[in-house]
């Protein structure tokens, strides 16, 4: 009796460790929080700091925006706006070469980086507490007293000489090359690309042109995070960027865009691949489009939202036929981009393409269930904190928008706007910016086994593209 | 009042790291008397929290046939649980297990090798397929990512390492109780689900990651050669053939044998407290009973008597690695080791940049690192690199020799001991600052290493190594018949055609 006693409470034990739980009836306390929001310091001319300490880990991190990229580049000197960056660290500066900028760099255990964007460049720096000021001034002089040195800009010349060499090496990175040029076209800012003759025309006299018209006199914004004092670096700012040249006004504008390639299929010949790289998609939004929180919400259920997207679950859940698949329209200067990626084996590549133009397809003609919906929104909702959660993060976010034209108090209608959404208006805007019938298609692949099934799909002509020398 | 001030300002001191600390003096933690550790790190600036656990089991745990078999696991464990991921389990579950017992069989068939019956196979495949169709009507897709992703989670994933597994996600703080309920219920009551259809994901997975990418390639090639025997010899992906055969029993099997309690450790770091994920930890994980403790491989790797060389032609620029059999990280040598590693690539200023890189050209890029390939065995130093146009690969190989004949014959200089070990005291901070990073490196710690403090006193460590010691080591290891190049030429310059 005792041991059949025992027995049905042991037997009770592992049942009741084995009942799974249902996370669905957990209930949540209320978030509270109030964002934390950066300091600004107007420096004068346009120049804005911005200060968010936190004490916690003796590091300083500090972010340096500027208006001003590749898209400033000369036509035939495309790469100066990246080359110009890469040298404000690399070749030296102040009083200092560039081998005793690095001994100094790496003695004082800091990291500095530079490089440019298209709009923007952007230099960071992070240092230990007690190595702050020396670091600082390294950055503060590579801004302002860059040396440019000579045979360092041979260097770096060289590298994207390399670079270019490399260019096709790995099918993704192809792929992304021939897919701006494309979306954009080559006489585009997004659409050019560096080539020998390019890099090789940039001279000492261009660096030093682009730093003194194309970076100085643009709108700075210092962002300073992590283990430091304001009023120091306040005071340190103000100091070090008094000469930085007041902000002209009247940003570049660089000519509106228009979908370069004909809609269809662009194959380029990989022929030793057993998987192909597939794109699809065409021109994106602007990015001061007043409807992007019906952009956000169905960039989300079309294919950014990982596996809670219809491609992710289509083509990677249901059907397995790649690792990795998303899509989403993006926003840009003018216009971004829309694309969907993913990568499978050659014989999949035709069932691929098919499900992803069906599902772009399906966003414009039937509205999205009230499930997808429901998640989209309570992912929007519940994550927002995380925009919020570094103060790196937050800072880098508040310096981006800022240049980019969004108003400051742009996230405290932020939730209302998601919450309007309903499955009505995510259609109409699928109407309003994808065209299932103008969709260009990229496939990096072997020719040989691709082409048939390609042309069987009903996306139209099928052009080869020969893969560019450069 | 105005006495109150220095007290305060105390407080801040003490909280945050103090320069020369370590992570004990602020992470906490507890075992769960199933061996089941947690570490916590409170810091509540922000109303978020990272969780993570980690198996210390990676692709160095697998057997012969079951490569890629850890990681396999990791795609499988969020296929969710009888009520997670389904709409009726009682209805679903013969179709799983219909789909087992065809599964088992098409394992047996294709283990045939050149005897397999391919007209069998492909009758299989199609059952298969359509039992999934059927399955689909039962299943709920992705519901484990979708209720994580309702509650704001941010980043969830996992990875897998030679060494260990890991899963994480970052929540908004009030959703504490759900991270565990979620993660508790994976060692639980893990379903199995789309066992046959992930295994076309991990395909592709490495289609996209080994044979279609040039690096990849080598690296795959490049570890086959090194290693005759330690499990470090194979990708985390594993081979085509074991991803198409490891029965569901044996991923089972490999599940149940590891993910025990006594093998995982967390963290939860972020605006939680203590108290409270101790009591959440018990009311979660405290009924999950201990295991045995898994099976450690010995460390069975032969010496190495002889150079290894493997030449991957590929449509693709030349790049090389070089690697020398290294001891384990508990011995002195390795310490030198990654001293020399810093020596040679920390920081632009560091030897092979500069000369390499930036003085002579020959590279477009050049590093070293050590203990590359894990921390729990015996690894490899590497030197890894990519010749600059016109220079040749075997030019760069030379060059990369040259450097280590230097470290030999040439006591390394104070300034640059000095520069090596700033970088690496200051690599300590870097990324403490972040949630994420911080929870990885307590559990890459205190799980692999056995002490939460150990990158800290391994630094101090470092800071011992002396001059000679350096020569001695790289005397002892950097020499031909203990190691292995591998090298990716271009298709169209040799190789038979």
């Amino acid at each position: 009796m005792k041991k059949a006693l025992f027995l049905i409470l042991l037997l009770s034990v592992t049942l009741l460790a084995q009942t799974a739980r249902d996370p669905r009836t957990l209930r949540y306390p209320e978030l509270r929080f109030a964002p934390p929001k950066a300091q600004t310091v107007e420096l004068g001319g346009g120049k804005q700091l911005l200060l968010l300490p936190d004490h916690d880990v003796p590091l300083v991190r500090v972010y340096v925006l500027i208006e001003g990229g590749s898209i400033l580049d000369p036509q035939d000197r495309e790469g100066l706006a990246a080359l110009t960056l890469r040298s404000l660290k690399s070749g030296g500066a102040g009083a200092l070469s560039a081998e005793q900028v690095e001994d100094r760099l790496d003695e004082l255990g800091t990291t500095i980086t530079a490089f440019a964007g298209l709009e923007n460049s952007t230099l960071t720096l992070w240092s230990l507490r007690k190595n702050f000021d020396l670091s600082w001034q390294l950055l503060v002089d590579m801004l302002m007293k860059p040396r440019f040195d000579e045979a360092r800009l041979d260097t770096e010349k060289k590298g994207d000489l390399e670079e270019i060499r490399r260019r096709w090496d790995e099918p993704i990175g192809t792929a992304r090359v021939m897919w701006s040029e494309l979306l954009f076209g080559r006489s585009q800012p997004e659409g050019r690309r560096t080539s020998s003759a390019s890099v090789g025309a940039i001279s000492r006299s261009d660096v030093v042109e682009f730093h003194r018209r194309s970076l100085q006199g643009k709108r700075l914004l210092i962002a300073v995070c992590g283990d430091f004092e304001p009023k120091r670096v306040t005071a340190m700012a103000k100091r070090d960027f008094a000469a930085w040249p007041v902000t002209r006004t009247g940003k570049s504008v660089a000519a509106p865009l228009s979908l370069a390639a004909k809609p269809g299929i662009y194959l380029v010949d990989k022929p030793d691949m057993n998987q192909a790289v597939l794109l699809l998609g065409h021109l994106g939004i602007n990015r001061l489009d007043p409807d992007n929180a019906e952009m956000t919400v169905l960039n989300y259920i079309l294919g950014g939202g990982g596996f809670n997207s219809r491609i992710m679950r289509e083509v990677r859940s249901h059907r397995g036929l790649a690792y990795s698949a998303f899509g989403t329209v993006n926003a840009g200067r003018d216009r971004g981009d829309f694309t969907c990626f993913t990568q499978t084996k050659t014989q999949s590549v035709a069932e691929a393409a098919g499900v992803i133009a069906g599902i772009i397809r399906s966003m414009t003609e039937t509205e999205v269930t009230a499930t997808e919906l429901e998640t989209a929104k309570n992912y929007e909702a519940n994550s927002f904190i995380f925009r919020f959660e570094s103060p790196a993060a937050l800072l880098y976010q508040t310096m981006t928008m800022r240049l980019q034209g969004f108003p400051d108090n742009y996230f405290d209608t932020y939730l209302a706007r998601i919450g309007a959404v309903d499955a009505a208006k995510v259609k109409a805007m699928a109407r309003r910016v994808l065209s299932p019938d103008g969709l260009v298609v990229l496939v990096v692949g072997p020719k040989a086994q691709l082409l048939e099934p390609l042309r069987a799909l009903q996306l139209g002509e099928v052009t080869e593209l020969p893969q560019p020398k450069e | 009042m105005r006495k109150l001030l220095p007290l305060a300002g105390l407080i801040l001191a003490l909280t945050g790291f103090a320069q020369g600390a370590s992570l004990s003096s602020r992470a906490q933690s507890f075992t769960l008397a199933n061996g089941m550790t947690f570490w916590v790190y409170e810091r509540h600036q922000i109303p978020t929290f990272f969780g993570i656990y980690m198996a210390k089991t990676g692709s160095c745990d697998e057997q012969a046939g079951e490569t890629g078999l850890a990681h396999f696991i990791e795609h499988l464990s969020k296929k969710g649980t009888p009520v997670i991921g389904t709409k009726d389990y009682e209805a679903e579950k013969p179709i799983l297990e219909e789909m087992d017992q065809i599964g088992n069989e098409l394992s047996a068939e294709l283990d045939k090798g050149p005897q397999a019956d391919g007209a069998r196979i492909a009758e299989m495949r199609k059952k298969l397929a359509e039992l999934q169709e059927k399955h689909s009507a039962y299943a709920v897709k992705e519901e484990y990512n979708k209720i994580y992703s309702e509650n704001g989670g941010r980043g969830r994933n996992a990875s897998t390492g030679n060494d260990t597994t890991q899963y994480y996600i970052s929540l908004p703080a009030n959703r504490l109780e759900l991270w565990f309920l979620m993660e508790s219920e994976k060692l639980k009551n893990l379903v199995m689900r789309e066992y046959y259809s992930e295994r076309d994901v991990i395909n592709e997975e490495r289609r996209m990651g080994v044979e279609n990418s040039p690096s990849g390639s080598l690296f795959e090639q490049f570890i086959n050669t090194a290693f005759l025997v330690h499990p470090y010899r194979h990708e985390v992906i594993g081979y085509m053939h074991d991803i198409q055969t490891f029965t569901k029993a044996r991923a089972q099997n490999f599940f149940r044998r590891n993910y025990v309690p006594n093998n995982l450790m967390a963290a939860l770091v972020g605006d939680v407290s203590f108290a409270e994920v101790k009591r959440l930890a018990e009311k979660y994980f405290g009924d999950i009973p201990r295991g045995a403790e898994p099976p450690r491989m010995l460390d069975n790797e032969p010496q190495q008597n002889a150079e290894r060389r493997v030449t991957v032609w590929f449509d693709a620029e030349p790049e090389i690695l070089i690697g020398f059999k290294t001891p384990g990280r508990e011995s002195r040598d390795s310490v030198v080791l990654e001293m020399i590693a810093l020596v040679l690539s920390a920081g632009d200023s560091a030897r092979l940049n500069r000369d390499l890189v930036q003085r002579r050209q020959i590279a477009f890029s050049a590093s070293a690192a050590a203990n590359f390939l894990g921390e729990r065995y015996g690894s490899l130093f590497l030197l890894q690199g990519a010749p600059r146009h016109p220079h040749t690969v075997a030019e760069l190989e030379k060059e990369f020799y040259g450097h280590l004949e230097k470290l030999k014959m040439e006591p390394v200089g104070e300034a640059e001991l000095r520069r090596a070990l700033n970088q690496a005291e200051a690599g300590l901070y870097n990324g403490l600052d972040r949630n994420t990073n911080l929870a990885m490196r307590i559990l890459s710690n205190a799980q692999v290493h056995h002490d939460v403090d150990a990158e800290f006193k391994r630094v101090e460590e470092l800071k011992s190594v002396t001059a000679a010691e350096i020569m001695a080591a790289a005397k002892k290891y950097f020499i031909e018949t203990n190691r292995t190049v591998g090298i990716l030429q271009r298709k169209a310059d040799g190789g038979e055609k």
